[in-house]
């Protein structure tokens, strides 16, 4: 059974005319990593406050069709124990700190704080979290003086450390540096690697391809398209739908142009190395 | 790692200390102690008296390490209360036949108003010294905490203490929009129409754009269990009120109320 | 408080109304205008989330105040009625147009210098008290002979100054305020203007 379900669903803002969702199918499995792609607009970050039951909980608007989260119609859930279910990380770091804990500790803590942890557990949780994310040296600070990235890093551990079942990730990755943002990717992994069900929204596709099972594309609404990651990132029509795709494919559109194809359109640079390799041990 | 979480359980396991035997109270003796010596005054009226509480908060916050924030406050109040009383009250205050304390170039002081002004301003100026007193020795996250612990929901605390991030983070914004409004051409030196116009497109955007960070802040909030309906766990803890300080209270709480009692019976009998 | 609140936004709405009070008075400070500026934030969370909302926004904002002028503790009354009266006056659209909004202005007048003037008179013992609008009161006593009625002219006077200010920065913000926003509050609706495309 899938884990979240959605049937023709659609769904327009309030005092709005046009559909932000349009009659979008789709079923995402237990201890799969999505990722999600497409143009600014195109309804992602709709598709995520959907899959986390803000709407239509807090975002009214209209809500047609079908939303099931692990195997419970949205408008059913208790609000509160779906923000244990589902963790949510957005862009913004500046508004994911409290405002209202003086130093790192207690501000990780504070998830788990409302959510009743023992004590002794919530001590354990967010020393391991910390260490998880290099964010040890900032513990004792005050999370309201920090950089961007680092108050990115402590939202992130914020959330990870309340242990939800899924994570829904909205452009984590926003004030990091290349370095930063391959740390984030590879945690995220080792999330997936522990059981949990991984959606993330993310520009940069190169990253996309090496770690995610399954790229959704989403342009105007829709879903343009849905499917293993290999096959959604290779796809010709991916620029059609406003989603780049990542370098490698354009090399090896680029192959096939020069009458030298490689046995398969590579989407990680390490695909591609290989792929050239093998043909080069056949030729 | 080990010593990380040796280091936290020992911090969280035990009481929060303040390092001062006052400071250690709980904030709700604290307020209670401390409004009960502030109100005072406005039923005794007396400035002997108020005067008396005011050089003994004078003296408390010295003893107990905190007589440079409270005298960085309580110095600016003496000024433009007490003082500035004094001035109003031998502007306003008429009798028949004053004592004349002196004569400054015509206007006559008397000893009359002089007494009514320095009565007024001690009282309010000893009633304000409880206050700075509460907050020297109390920080906003303790006081919430324990409101908490008496049943108060967490939201309150939340805007208690987001109330104070915001402000620092808006001013902070207003430099920002200054300077911006500045380059885009709006004055903000000159004569006063200039300066008040200048007013507008700074508040407005710095409005706008807070409203506005309230719906991100309410979904980060929420990711963070804010709404869920459980029972919290509390990573700081206070001391447990030791049976002196529950005294303490009782019995200053007691005084008061005689107090209060025999000004009641005065006004009817009198 | 929490129960109150079936609006989920407007809890987030609180701390931001509490600030803006705040950062009023700063930027008059800057701007070297010798006003307080310092209800803007109350006027705007009651007209757009509802009376016990912007009536906590004054309280909070004076508990606040308090911890460096501990009189103002007194004065906390005069919020909760500016927030109370903001949400009265906005379910009755008077903050939609500039000219209404304008007509609040001696209504807030009223309550922040006259019955202000009340409070005075009532901690200073019946007489005059300590803010520069004594300066005003005591020489216009002198000339009608009646101290209360002074006191209350001149607190009065100052903030008709004050409040033509402060509403037009709450109109000019209610006008600008994005619809999404506005769907969510309470009585936000009043200033949706019309669908968009």
């Amino acid at each position: 059974m899938s884990y979240i379900s959605l049937k023709n669903v659609s769904y327009q803002y309030p005092y709005s005319k046009q559909f932000a969702l349009q009659d979008i199918n789709l079923e995402l499995k237990k201890g799969k990593f999505y990722g999600v792609i497409g143009q600014n607009g195109g309804g992602k970050t709709t598709l995520c406050n959907t899959i986390r039951g803000l709407i239509p909980h807090f975002y009214k608007g209209e809500l047609s069709g079908e939303v099931l989260i692990d195997g419970t119609d949205v408008r059913n859930w208790n609000t509160g124990e779906l923000s244990a279910k589902i963790g949510y990380v957005f862009q913004n770091p500046f508004t994911q700190i409290s405002g209202i804990k003086e130093t790192v500790f207690e501000e990780i803590a504070m998830g788990l704080e409302n959510l009743g942890i023992e004590k002794n557990k919530i001590i354990e949780s967010v020393i391991s979290v910390s260490e998880l994310l290099s964010i040890s040296d900032l513990l004792e600070k005050n999370p309201n003086q920090l950089s961007g990235g680092q108050r990115q890093r402590v939202a992130f551990a914020a959330i990870i450390a309340m242990d939800a079942e899924m994570l829904v990730i909205d452009e984590p990755t926003s004030q990091l540096d290349p370095q930063g943002t391959e740390d984030v990717f590879a945690i995220i992994d080792k999330l997936k690697t522990s059981g949990k069900t991984i959606i993330l929204v993310e520009h940069k596709v190169s990253l996309i391809a090496r770690y995610c099972d399954q790229v959704i594309v989403m342009s105007d609404g829709k879903i343009a398209l849905n499917g293993l990651a290999k096959a959604v990132l290779s796809d010709p029509r991916l620029e059609e739908f406003g989603a780049t795709p990542p370098e490698v494919v354009h090399f090896g559109y680029a192959m096939q142009k020069a009458k030298k194809p490689l046995t398969e359109i590579p989407i990680t640079v390490e695909e591609a190395v290989s792929l050239v390799e093998k043909r080069g041990k056949q030729s | 790692m080990d010593t990380l979480i040796q280091h936290y359980s020992d911090l969280y396991n035990h009481d929060q200390k303040s390092g001062n035997w006052f400071g250690d109270f709980n904030p709700l003796s604290k307020l209670n102690i401390l409004l009960v010596i502030g109100l005072c005054g406005f039923f005794i009226q007396d400035w002997r008296f108020s005067l008396g509480v005011c050089i003994l908060e004078y003296l408390f916050a010295a003893l107990n390490g905190k007589f440079k924030y409270f005298n960085s406050i309580f110095l600016r109040l003496i000024f433009i209360i007490g003082v500035f009383i004094i001035l109003i009250r031998e502007l306003s205050y008429k009798v028949e036949n004053p004592t004349i304390m002196f004569n400054l170039l015509g206007w006559k002081w008397t000893w009359e108003a002089f007494y009514e002004g320095l009565r007024l301003g001690t009282v309010i100026l000893s009633f304000s010294g409880a206050i700075i007193l509460f907050y020297a020795f109390t920080t906003m996250r303790d006081l919430m905490y324990s409101l908490e612990q008496k049943g108060v929901s967490h939201a309150t605390s939340y805007v208690m203490l987001a109330s104070f991030q915001t402000i620092i983070d808006l001013r902070a914004s207003v430099v920002t929009i200054m300077e911006s409004q500045k380059a885009r051409g709006i004055e903000t030196q000159g004569n006063p129409l200039v300066r008040l116009k200048a007013f507008f497109p700074i508040i407005t955007p710095l409005l706008l754009g807070a409203l506005s960070s309230s719906e991100e802040k309410f979904v980060a909030m929420d990711a963070r269990a804010f709404a869920v309906e459980r029972k919290h766990t509390f990573l700081r803890q206070l001391r447990k009120v030791p049976a002196y300080e529950k005294l303490a209270v009782v019995a200053i709480d007691a005084a008061f109320a005689a107090l209060v009692l025999y000004k009641l019976v005065r006004l009817f009998v009198h | 408080m929490k129960k109150g609140f079936d609006n989920k936004l407007v809890l987030f709405l609180i701390p931001i109304g509490v600030a803006i009070n705040f950062i009023g008075g700063q930027i008059a400070i800057l701007l070297r205008l010798p006003l307080y500026l310092d209800a803007i934030g109350t006027i705007v969370v009651g007209a757009l989330c509802g009376g016990i909302p912007g009536a906590i926004v004054g309280l909070v904002s004076n508990v606040l105040n308090s911890i460096t002028s501990p009189i103002t503790l007194w004065y906390g009354v005069l919020n909760v009625i500016f927030g109370l009266s903001a949400a009265w006056l906005s379910s009755r659209k008077f903050f939609l147009t500039f000219i209404k909004s304008m007509i609040t202005v001696p209504w807030f007048a009223f309550v922040g210098g006259g019955i202000g003037a009340v409070m005075t008179w009532c901690l200073y013992g019946f007489d005059f008290g300590s803010g520069t609008s004594s300066l005003i009161a005591i020489p216009l006593d002198n000339i009608i002979h009646f101290p209360f009625l002074s006191q209350f002219i001149a607190e009065f006077g100052i903030d008709v100054f004050d409040k033509v200010l402060t509403l037009i920065a709450v109109y000019l913000v209610l006008k600008a305020m994005p619809t999404n926003l506005l769907a969510k509050l309470p009585l936000g609706h009043i200033y949706i203007k019309d669908v968009e495309e």
